[in-house]
């Protein structure tokens, strides 16, 4: 047993002493086994000084060209050094494009033009110390994570304010259909790099709303660009999808949005509110209709009656209906009144099938009451034994 | 001789044929003491409600596959598509519940008759694990169907096992097969349900039938004072007390099919180790344990409910008195019968723990610890 432990056990490496470690204890701590710390990278790489030195003085001085904190403009050029480097990032397989996106972004111009450090730099984002690779769960710019770290900014109101910006955005995300998707843990949810880019982050700009969220809404997308909105996106009087869906606090499409949202460019138009009605109606009639038969679904599972072809019906009521939800971007009453249709037959087969099953249990079950009866009458007949053979006793 | 006598003669000289007869119908013909009554019927309908359990398990059995993939549907086929499976599986899930309930009856009749006194304390002892071994069967039928209910029940049943002092952990691990409830549990609880807790019950209930068959029913005569029967006021195992029974077993087959037919077993919705429901319970029979830990720290709450099991086995030899009509042994008999009702109340309170319910007009709600809260309307 000793010796299966024995030849497990790692023997640490020699390395070479590092002064600083000495005073910056948790910092230290900090970078042990991180990024940076694996790759070798220490302090006097970003810091400057002389790590062999004990004496404060001497690891600081000015001649080892000890630097200290660093400034904003400072930060940024010294993480592009390295991470612009193709030469350097190809064994770790790292991008080196960050920098060069990051001055497109508004953060990289507010530094580089407007010489305003208060924006966000690269460790405003990744942390100065104990850096972890985004694919990390434990990492600010995890995906998990991203909207909290933009958030530590975005939601600051004095510091929102002093940029001209509202400081909403954070928390409208938080109560977002895109936010509830990313808790559940799926994540490729959209989160604030998804939409606005990471380096080079930036507020989508009018006209490529849609753009970004057909990203991922591609069929939606496609079918918003044939539809009458289309063309009123390419002369700037229609913000695309935010008109209906909002931005940032994006909820579940429902067909409310029909009610509350239509009317508000199209009130005055008959025509336009009826062809409304029509894809509202189609929606919401076989919307209902797919709640009950889940309801009548369930009810009969539960009492062993669903099988799993009846669950097949459901499935394909519900893929239709979910196309439906998607087709009514064209704006096109018929084709979403024919996939509606489609569901509803769907579903009008599945309640036949199980009101069969239903009518099948009963006539099962009713063919036993002649059984009940004949035990009865058997057990009627031994009572007129006792009977008789209790008198006789 | 006649072709009949002389093939009698042939099997008589190779198998005891005419030995076995004489002996049964020694046993059919035997006198039993004049006080038996239709409650005396209840032996006998355990004994048939087993007999039912075991047929109807071994036709559930060739539908029924123990893994964790196809247990639900095996079932949910056997409810749909094999023909009267749901009335085989209704007759097998309700005959469990009702041979418990026969159990706690046929033993409160033992118990309020004093029969398990002097010579019988072993075969009330027999009874009493009798009892135990078909809580088993209870316990481990449960998680067959393999749906949430079943699946969370028995992850909370083995959780207190596994809380034990001591040989808890390995005990749970024993049970489980490993750390959760999964494969090796539903194939551990299989076996032990339909091969080892059969043989056990047989094994006791032949043992139970041999002791009364050749000790007799008891009398209501305090221990010591009995007098040997009078073949004119005694009864007749046959034809008298089997009349009684061929009343009652017909009659109680016919309530039971009526209740599978109303009340059908639900199958429920199949087990998902990811999604814990709200308000798992075990079944009723087990309520009242489930509700007394509650109320109890851990360790305390174990300890205390390990005691009622022990009482209800070592009673006999506790409760030394001679008397056996219950009108002489009024504390005996006061002990058992508020035993029950603690029973009873802590099962109800247990049922009701957790839940909402509407009586006249008013909306309570019940917290887990079943205490009662009217709700206010248009919450």
């Amino acid at each position: 047993m000793a010796l299966f432990f024995a030849l497990c056990a790692q023997t640490p490496a020699a390395t070479t002493p590092n002064s600083c470690v000495a005073c910056h204890a948790e910092i230290a701590k900090l970078e042990a086994g991180r990024a940076h710390a694996q790759a070798e990278i220490g302090c006097v790489a970003c810091h400057g000084g002389d790590s062999a030195q004990a004496e404060k003085d001497a690891a600081h001085a000015a001649s080892a060209g000890f630097s200290g904190k660093l400034g904003a403009l400072a930060t940024v050029e010294l993480c592009g050094n390295c991470h612009a480097d193709v030469a350097r990032m190809n064994p770790y397989g790292l991008p080196t494009d960050q920098l060069a996106q990051y001055r497109t972004s508004r953060h990289g111009q507010g530094l580089f033009t407007d010489h305003d450090e208060s924006g966000a730099i690269c460790s405003s984002c990744h942390g100065a110390h104990g850096i972890l690779g985004p694919k990390s769960s434990e990492s600010p710019v995890h995906p998990t994570h991203v909207a909290q770290t933009c958030g530590k900014c975005h939601g600051d109101e004095s510091l929102m304010t002093a940029h001209g910006l509202a400081a909403t955005a954070p928390a409208a995300y938080a109560k977002s259909v895109h936010a509830q998707v990313l808790a559940k843990g799926d994540d490729s949810a959209p989160q604030c790099a998804t939409c606005h880019g990471s380096h080079g982050a930036i507020p989508p700009g009018f006209g490529s709303v849609a753009a970004v969220c057909g990203k991922c809404h591609m069929r939606e997308k496609e079918l918003f660009q044939k539809s009458p909105h289309a063309p009123l996106v390419e002369t700037g009087d229609f913000p695309g999808c935010i008109v209906c869906h909002s931005n940032h606090a994006i909820q579940p499409a429902e067909p409310r949005i029909f009610e509350s949202v239509c009317g508000l460019c199209h009130g005055g138009t008959p025509e336009v509110l009826a062809k409304r009605d029509r894809i509202a109606g189609a929606l919401n009639s076989s919307n209902e209709l797919l709640a009950a038969r889940e309801a009548e679904l369930q009810a009969a599972a539960q009492h062993g009656l669903a099988s799993d072809e009846d669950e097949l019906f459901l499935d394909e009521a519900r893929t239709g209906l979910k196309s439906a939800r998607v087709l009514q971007h064209s704006l096109d009453p018929a084709r979403v009144e024919e996939v509606t249709g489609e569901a509803r037959g769907q579903l009008e087969a599945l309640r036949l099938r199980l009101q069969k099953e239903r009518d099948a249990q009963r006539w099962k079950r009713l063919a036993l009451l002649p059984v009940v009866a004949f035990l009865i009458l058997m057990s009627l007949g031994a009572w007129v034994r006792f009977r008789r053979l209790h008198s006789h006793a | 001789m006649s072709l009949r006598a002389r093939a009698n003669g042939w099997f008589e000289r190779r198998y005891p044929m005419r030995a076995i007869r004489e002996g049964l119908a020694h046993q059919m013909h035997k006198l039993l003491p004049p006080h038996v009554s239709w409650l005396h019927t209840l032996g006998g309908l355990l004994l048939f409600l087993a007999a039912q359990q075991i047929l109807t398990g071994i036709l559930l059995m060739v539908y029924y596959r123990p893994t964790t993939e196809d247990a639900y549907e095996s079932v949910r086929f056997l409810m749909l598509k094999a023909s009267f499976g749901w009335l085989i599986r209704g007759l097998h899930a309700w005959g469990a519940t009702l041979m418990i309930a026969v159990l706690v009856l046929h033993m409160l009749r033992v118990f309020i008759m004093g029969a398990y006194k002097r010579p019988r304390e072993l075969t009330w002892v027999g009874g009493v694990l009798i009892f135990f071994t078909t809580l088993g069967f209870g316990f481990t039928g449960y998680l067959l169907p393999w749906n949430q209910l079943s699946y969370w029940a028995t992850t909370v049943g083995t959780e207190v096992a596994a809380s034990i002092p001591g040989i808890g952990r390995s005990l749970g691990v024993l049970m489980r097969g490993g750390e959760a409830v999964g494969q090796e549990t539903l194939a551990r609880f299989y076996t032990m349900h339909v091969v080892v807790l059969p043989w056990v019950l047989v094994f006791l209930m032949i043992m139970h039938i041999v002791m009364i068959r050749t000790q007799n029913l008891a009398p209501l005569e305090a221990v010591g004072e009995e007098r040997p029967l009078d073949p004119r006021t005694a009864v007749s195992f046959a034809p008298q007390h089997t009349s009684r029974e061929l009343v009652v077993f017909p009659l109680f087959f016919a309530l039971m099919i009526a209740v599978v037919i109303l009340f059908p077993p639900e199958i429920g919705v199949k087990a998902d180790p990811t999604v814990t429901p709200e308000g798992i319970k075990p079944e009723w029979y087990f309520l009242p344990t489930y509700q007394l830990l509650k109320y109890l720290p851990k360790l305390l709450g174990l300890g205390l409910s390990a005691i009622p099991p022990l009482l209800l086995l070592l009673w006999p030899f506790l409760d030394r008195s001679r008397a056996r009509r219950p009108s002489q042994r009024k504390l005996s008999v006061t002990i058992g019968l508020g035993a029950l009702l603690l029973t009873v109340l802590l099962g109800l309170v247990g049922y009701l723990s957790e839940s909402e319910i509407t009586l006249f007009g008013k909306h309570i709600r019940f917290d887990m610890y079943g205490v009662p809260e009217v709700v206010p309307a248009g919450r």
